[in-house]
C-alpha cells in the first residue's frame, strides 16, 4: 500500500493544499510560526478567519514521501536509459526531503550586530531574545558601506569590511549582499544594517549545507535523462 | 491552394500594416515633428535621468504621465499629445495647462471633491483643495489613500512644470530668470566683498534680490523627489542635475552651464509659440551634449524608437487578430483553411514583435529579461507563444496556435494594465542587483509557469471544444492530452530547476536553502501541481478528460503563485503588490474553475455527445 501510485497523487494533490492553507495562515500568524505548526508538526489544529479545522502537518507528508518515493521506485525499478532516470530522479528527492529534515536538527542560525571597529565573538540565534553562542573566534567590522544608484535614493549594494582572528590567525574579507563570507563552519551574509552605521550580519552554521545542493543537481540530471531523448525522439508522439 | 496563398498574402499585409501602425499614426498624423519626429531631431531624443537611469525625453516623459494619469498619451482642449509634447507643454505654459484635466483618480468621493470630469481633475481644482486633501490623508481608508495618492500626483507635476526651465515670479522667460540669478548673486557677493574691504555692514537692500530668488529655488528643491524628479543637466563627473540644482550649484561646469541656458530658450521658444527659434536651440543644444563623453547616444535614439514603435501594443492587437481569424475558422468551416493561414502568420508577426520588445528592453536595461512583475508576465507570454507556435507548426492541432494567442494576448492585456509603479526597467535594488542568479533563477522559473499556462490553456480550449463537437472527440481529447502532457513535462523541467535555483541563491545570499516566504510556498505548489498532473497520466491514475482538467486547475495554481501571494503584501518577494487586482484574480480563477466540470462531459457511439 505505502508504493501506491494513488498515495503518490494523493501525497502531492495535499501537499499542494497543505502549503495553500498555510500559506494563507502566514498573514495571520506570521512565516516562522506557520512554519513550525503546518510544515514541521506531525498534526495539529489550523485556524484560519476563525475556522478551526484538523490537518496532518509537513513532517507526516515528508517521511510519507520518503517512504513511498524509496518502495514505488523499487518496485516499479525498470532498466534502460528511461528507468534509470526516473529512479536517479526519484532517489534524489527523496534524499532532498531527507536534506530538508536534517537542516531542522543541525542548522544554527542567528545575527551579528557590528558597529565599525567594534569586535564580537557573540551571535543571537534567531526567534529568542535570551539564547546566545559563542564562536571560536572574533570578527571585527572594519567598515560598513552602502552604496547608491546615481541620480536616486535606490540603493545598489551594501557591503562590510570584516576580519576574523582565531589565536594567531587573522583573515580579513569583505561580505556583501550575494556575496557571503565563510570562516571556521560559519557564513556570515550581509543582511541589514543601522542608521548609526552599524552592519547586521546573518550568522549561520549548517553541516548538511552541500546536500540540498547535491540532491538538487541529482534529482536534475536525472529528469534530463528521462526528457531530453523524447525531445529528440523521432516522430510525433511523446509518450509511448 | 489559391486560396491559401491569398490568404497569407492577406496575412501579411495586415501584420505589416499593424506592426507600423503606431509608428506611422503619430509620425505623419498626431505627432509634432519638433517634439515626435524620429526622423529629425527632436526634443523627444534627449538625455536625461530618471530615478537613476539614463533615458530619452520621451520615457521619462511617459512615465511621469502614466503616474499621473495612468495613460501613455495626454488629453488635451486641442486634442491628442504625446507625452514629451505634454511636459514641454506643461513646463511653457504651466498656467494655461494647469486647467487642462490630466490627473485621474478612481475615488468617487475624491471625483466629487475636485470636480472631475469622469475621473479626471485639473492641477488648479488640485492646488485649491489641498489643505483640505491633506487633512483627509490621514488614516488607512481608501479615500485617505486616495487622497495621498493625488498628493504625490500634485507634487510630481508642479516638479515636473519646472524640468526644462525655472520661472521666478513676475518673469515670463526661463532664460532671464537665470541672467537675473546669476546676476544677483553677482551683485551680492561684490557688496560682501566690497563691505569687507571697506570695513562696513553689507547693504541689505543690493542682497534682497538674491534672497527672494534663493528662497524661491530652495523651496522647489525642497519638493524635488531623488526617484521622481528628471536631472536634464549632465555635470563632467557623468552624473546629471536638475535644473533646480543647477542653478543651486554655485560651481557648475561652463559646459553644464551652457546645456542649462540652452534648455530655458528652447523652453522659452516653445512658450511663444515659436518652432523656429526653438529648433535652432535644439541644434545647438545637441550639438553641446555631444561633446558629453559619457552619454550613450545610440541607446537613447534606439529607446525613443522602441518607444514610437510600441511593439507590445502592436503584438497585442495581433495576437487579438489572430484569435479573431481562429475563431472564424472554427465558424466558418468551408473556409477553414484560409484563416488558418491569416491567424499564423498574425500569430508569427506578433511573437516577432514581442520578441523584439523584449529583447530592446534587455540591451536598454542590460539584464536579463525577467526583472519585476511587468516583465516576468511579459515574457513568460512570449514564453509561451512561441512554445505554442512551435507545436502547432510540428502538430498541425488548431487548439495549439489557439492558446498560443490567449497566452501571448493576456500576458501582454495585464501587462499593459499593471498599476503604474514607476518606470518598468528601473535601476535593481541591492539584493536583486545579480544578473547572473537573475538569470538562472527568475528567467528559468518563468519558462516553467508559461509552459504551465499554456498546457492549461491548452487543456481549457479542448474541454469548451468538446461540447461544441458534433463527432466523436475522444482521438481529439487524446491528442491534446499528449500535447499537454509534454508541454507540462517541459513546465516541471524548469519550474524544478528555477525553484531549487531560487533555493541556491537564498542560501547564497541569506544562508539559508528555504524560508517557506510565500513566493516560495507558491513556486514550490506549482512543481508539486504540475508533477502531480504528470504522475496522473504515467501512471494511468485518471482518463484523459480529467488529466485535462487537471492542467485547468494548473492555472489557478499558477495564477496565485504568481500573482495571489503578491496581493496578499507579506514576505520578501512582494514586490508587485497590486491595489484591487483581487477582481481580476478571483474573475480568472472563476473562469477556470467554471470549465473544470466539463471534463465529465462524453461521447458514447450509441448516443452522441452526453
Amino acid at each position: 500500500m505505502l508504493s501506491s501510485p494513488r498515495l503518490t497523487l494523493v501525497l502531492l494533490i495535499y501537499s499542494v493544499l497543505l502549503i495553500f492553507v498555510a500559506t494563507l495562515a502566514q498573514r495571520e500568524i506570521g512565516i516562522a510560526h506557520a512554519q513550525v505548526i503546518y510544515f514541521e508538526g506531525f498534526f495539529g489544529m489550523g485556524k484560519i478567519a476563525g475556522v478551526s479545522f484538523p490537518f496532518i502537518g509537513g513532517a507526516v507528508i515528508g517521511i510519507l514521501s520518503v517512504v513511498n518515493i524509496v518502495l514505488s521506485a523499487m518496485r516499479f525499478c525498470k532498466f534502460g536509459v528511461q528507468g534509470l532516470g526516473v529512479s536517479i530522479t526519484h532517489m534524489s528527492l527523496a534524499l532532498l526531503i531527507i536534506s530538508g529534515g536534517l537542516q531542522y536538527f543541525l542548522r544554527i542560525e542567528g545575527s551579528v550586530v557590528l558597529k565599525p571597529s567594534q569586535t564580537t565573538d557573540i551571535v543571537v540565534i534567531r526567534n529568542s531574545t535570551s539564547q546566545i553562542k559563542k564562536l571560536p573566534f572574533t570578527i571585527t567590522l572594519l567598515e560598513f558601506k552602502e552604496e547608491k544608484w546615481s541620480g536616486s535614493s535606490i540603493a545598489k549594494s551594501y557591503s562590510s569590511d570584516i576580519v576574523f582572528k582565531r589565536g594567531e590567525t587573522s583573515v580579513r574579507t569583505k561580505t556583501s549582499m550575494n556575496n557571503p563570507a565563510s570562516f571556521a563552519g560559519w557564513t556570515f551574509y550581509q543582511m541589514s544594517y543601522g542608521k548609526d552605521g552599524s552592519s547586521v550580519l546573518g550568522a549561520v552554521k549548517n553541516p548538511a549545507r552541500l546536500l540540498p545542493w547535491l540532491s538538487v543537481g541529482a534529482t536534475f540530471f536525472g529528469m534530463m535523462i528521462i526528457f531530453l531523448p523524447r525531445v529528440f525522439r523521432k516522430g510525433n508522439r511523446y509518450e509511448k | 491552394m489559391k486560396n491559401k496563398s491569398m490568404a497569407i498574402v492577406f496575412g501579411v499585409f495586415v501584420a505589416i500594416l499593424v506592426a507600423f501602425a503606431p509608428f506611422s499614426i503619430w509620425q505623419i498624423w498626431l505627432g509634432d515633428s519638433l517634439f515626435d519626429s524620429i526622423f529629425v531631431p527632436s526634443l523627444s531624443e534627449l538625455p536625461v535621468v530618471r530615478a537613476g537611469r539614463t533615458m530619452p525625453v520621451s520615457s521619462a516623459s511617459a512615465d511621469i504621465l502614466k503616474s499621473i494619469s495612468g495613460k501613455a498619451t495626454a488629453k488635451t482642449s486641442q486634442g491628442k499629445i504625446s507625452a514629451t509634447k505634454w511636459l514641454w507643454t506643461i513646463n511653457s505654459l504651466p498656467e494655461k495647462s494647469a486647467d487642462e484635466k490630466f490627473f485621474r483618480t478612481d475615488n468617487r468621493e475624491l471625483q466629487t471633491l475636485l470636480k472631475a470630469n469622469g475621473r479626471n481633475y485639473s492641477y488648479n481644482s488640485f492646488a485649491d483643495n489641498y489643505q483640505k486633501l491633506l487633512r483627509d490623508s490621514e488614516g488607512n481608508s481608501h479615500y485617505a489613500r486616495a487622497c495621498n495618492s493625488a498628493i504625490n500626483s500634485g507634487f510630481e507635476y508642479a516638479t515636473s512644470c519646472s524640468t526644462f526651465g525655472v520661472r521666478f515670479d513676475g518673469e515670463k522667460y526661463s532664460k532671464q530668470s537665470i541672467d537675473k540669478w546669476n546676476l544677483a548673486v553677482k551683485n551680492a557677493s561684490d557688496e560682501f566683498k566690497n563691505a569687507q574691504i571697506e570695513k562696513r555692514e553689507p547693504n541689505h537692500s543690493k542682497l534682497v534680490p538674491a534672497n527672494v530668488y534663493l528662497g524661491a529655488l530652495r523651496r522647489m528643491a525642497e519638493i524635488e523627489d531623488d526617484n521622481t524628479s528628471v536631472r536634464v543637466v549632465p555635470l563632467a563627473d557623468g552624473k546629471f542635475e536638475s535644473v533646480v540644482s543647477a542653478m543651486l550649484d554655485r560651481k557648475l561646469p561652463g559646459q553644464s552651464e551652457r546645456i542649462l541656458k540652452l534648455y530655458a530658450q528652447i523652453r522659452d521658444a516653445i512658450a511663444d509659440d515659436n518652432q523656429v527659434k526653438a529648433r535652432k536651440f535644439l541644434v545647438d543644444l545637441n550639438r553641446e551634449l555631444r561633446n558629453v563623453d559619457s552619454i550613450n547616444f545610440f541607446k537613447i535614439k534606439f529607446e525613443n524608437i522602441v518607444n514610437a514603435l510600441d511593439p507590445f501594443f502592436c503584438g497585442f492587437i495581433l495576437y487579438g487578430l489572430s484569435m479573431l481569424s481562429l475563431a472564424m475558422s472554427a465558424i466558418w468551416r468551408k473556409r477553414k483553411e484560409s484563416f488558418v493561414a491569416i491567424a499564423f502568420v498574425l500569430l508569427g508577426v506578433a511573437v516577432v514583435e514581442h520578441c523584439f520588445g523584449i529583447t530592446a528592453r534587455m540591451y536598454i536595461q542590460m539584464r536579463p529579461p525577467v526583472t519585476n512583475l511587468y516583465s516576468s508576465v511579459v515574457f513568460a507570454g512570449l514564453c509561451s507563444a512561441l512554445l505554442g507556435l512551435v507545436l502547432f507548426v510540428r502538430r498541425k492541432v488548431v487548439s495549439f496556435a489557439f492558446a498560443s494567442s490567449i497566452t501571448g494576448f493576456l500576458s501582454l492585456l495585464v501587462a499593459m494594465n499593471l498599476p503604474y509603479s514607476g518606470d518598468t526597467m528601473g535601476m535593481m535594488r541591492a539584493v536583486l542587483n545579480s544578473n547572473f542568479w537573475l538569470t538562472i533563477h527568475v528567467v528559468t522559473i518563468m519558462v516553467g509557469y508559461c509552459g504551465l499556462f499554456l498546457a492549461g490553456f491548452m487543456a481549457w480550449l479542448r474541454l469548451v471544444a468538446n461540447v461544441f463537437s458534433r463527432e466523436n472527440f475522444g482521438r481529439l481529447t487524446s491528442d491534446t492530452a499528449n500535447g499537454v502532457y509534454a508541454v507540462l513535462c517541459f513546465a516541471l523541467v524548469f519550474s524544478f530547476a528555477g525553484t531549487m535555483l531560487g533555493g541556491i541563491w537564498a542560501d547564497m545570499s541569506w544562508g539559508r536553502f528555504w524560508g517557506w516566504d510565500p513566493k516560495e510556498n507558491g513556486a514550490l505548489m506549482v512543481v508539486l501541481w504540475i508533477a502531480g498532473t504528470i504522475h496522473a497520466k504515467t501512471l494511468h491514475l485518471c482518463s484523459d478528460r480529467i488529466f485535462l482538467a487537471m492542467a485547468v486547475l494548473g492555472n489557478v495554481v499558477g495564477a496565485w503563485a504568481w500573482f495571489g501571494v503578491n496581493l496578499m503584501g507579506v514576505g520578501l518577494h512582494s514586490y508587485g503588490f497590486v491595489d484591487g487586482g483581487w477582481l481580476w484574480f478571483f474573475a480568472f480563477v472563476i473562469s477556470q474553475l467554471l470549465i473544470c466540470p466539463l471534463c465529465l462531459y462524453k461521447y458514447s457511439e450509441k448516443n452522441g455527445a452526453k
